[in-house]
């Protein structure tokens, strides 16, 4: 599951970059660009990759409330979990393995 | 005398089969749902979904194997599935948060983005203080392309939770796509103390310097962001901005 999600997201960035190449770079709009309105290519490589969500970060292995019932967590921890002001069991680590469609992987 | 005896005996005896037949069922089903369980810790998704299967259908109203069932069918990328078992739970059970939310992260992964961004909202509104419902409604509004939107809700993710990392780089990342790059930099600044090795922070940190125009400390930034990346398609993304930007 990790590598798939892995290899899902290295397909993205890989495509956004070809795609850059491939159009000859052509600069993102943005609906308030920032003062310099340089079109170097590194600012267009950097931007297509930032576009997408393949650089989203999400909760990884912590996308989903747990198991409940037995040997797993009870109803009211689980509801818990989703209530609390924090995250409970433990933050999740950037680029760590996603379970999820995007994030994880960096 | 003897009768009234005689009846109560066979009330109390049938009362204890049926009690003892209830008792065995609950005790089968509920052994499989903790197999099921155990399966899913260790990544096999597939027996798991066996023990689920099989629990209910001895008992088909169990929430918690429908429930444990959807988490093995998200983990297979099976995010239709694991909706439906998401959404039974919730007509078992209306009132069942984790399935609710749950079925809101099912959503986001089927790009039902409105959908989930409704079913987050309706927890943010029972629940303000949720840092999870606020940051997946973050996540669900930036994949909508409503990154104003997005900045906010990780903002309050954020405050609720300082030490989560993620909200304070993905609310970084969205300021960027704003083009609000001074708070994208300090927000992305907060990532990095919390984590100074997140390669996609040094990555958006690089791309922050470089649409101010500060080409040096861009180049410093994308070299850490490829020196800490494990992925080599960033590593590569790297490595094509540094040779433009140039000595």
């Amino acid at each position: 599951m990790k590598q798939q999600v892995r290899g899902a997201i290295r397909i993205k960035l890989a495509v956004a970059a070809a795609s850059l190449l491939a159009s000859g770079g052509v600069l993102l709009g943005h609906q308030s660009e920032p003062a310099r309105a340089t079109a170097s290519a590194a600012v267009e490589i950097a931007d297509k990759a930032l576009t997408g969500s393949a650089l989203l970060e999400d909760e990884g292995p912590y996308n989903m409330i747990d198991a409940i019932g037995p040997s797993g967590i009870t109803q009211q921890q689980a509801t818990e979990e989703v209530t609390s002001r924090t995250m409970i069991g433990g933050l999740p680590v950037p680029g760590g393995a996603g379970s999820g469609p995007y994030g994880g992987g960096q | 005398m003897k009768r009234l005896i005689a009846a109560a005996l066979i009330v109390f005896t049938s009362a204890s089969v049926a009690y003892g037949d209830s008792f065995f069922h609950r005790l089968r089903v509920d052994g499989l749902v903790s197999d099921g369980v155990t399966l899913y810790h260790t990544g096999d998704y597939q027996h798991s979904i066996q023990k689920f299967d099989d629990a209910l259908s001895l008992s088909s109203g169990n929430v918690e194997a429908l429930f444990d069932r959807g988490l093995d069918q998200y983990a297979l990328g099976q995010y239709q599935a694991a909706a439906d078992d998401f959404q039974a739970c919730l007509k078992l059970q209306p009132d069942f948060v984790p399935a609710q939310f749950n079925l809101g992260v099912a959503d986001i992964a089927l790009s039902q983005l409105d959908a989930a961004k409704a079913i987050f909202q309706e927890i943010i509104n029972q629940h303000p203080s949720s840092v999870r419902a606020h940051f997946d409604m973050g996540l669900s509004s930036y994949l909508a392309g409503d990154t104003s939107g997005a900045a906010a809700q990780f903002t309050v993710a954020a405050l609720l939770h300082p030490q989560y990392v993620q909200a304070h780089y993905d609310k970084a990342l969205a300021l960027y796509r704003t083009g609000n790059l001074v708070a994208a930099d300090q927000e992305a600044g907060e990532a990095l103390k919390l984590s100074n090795s997140f390669a996609k922070a040094y990555f958006l940190r690089g791309a922050i310097r470089l649409r101010q125009g500060n080409d040096d400390d861009a180049r410093s930034q994308f070299q850490q962001a490829a020196r800490f990346s494990s992925d080599p398609v960033l590593k590569s993304l790297c490595g094509q901005i540094i040779a433009q930007i140039g000595a």
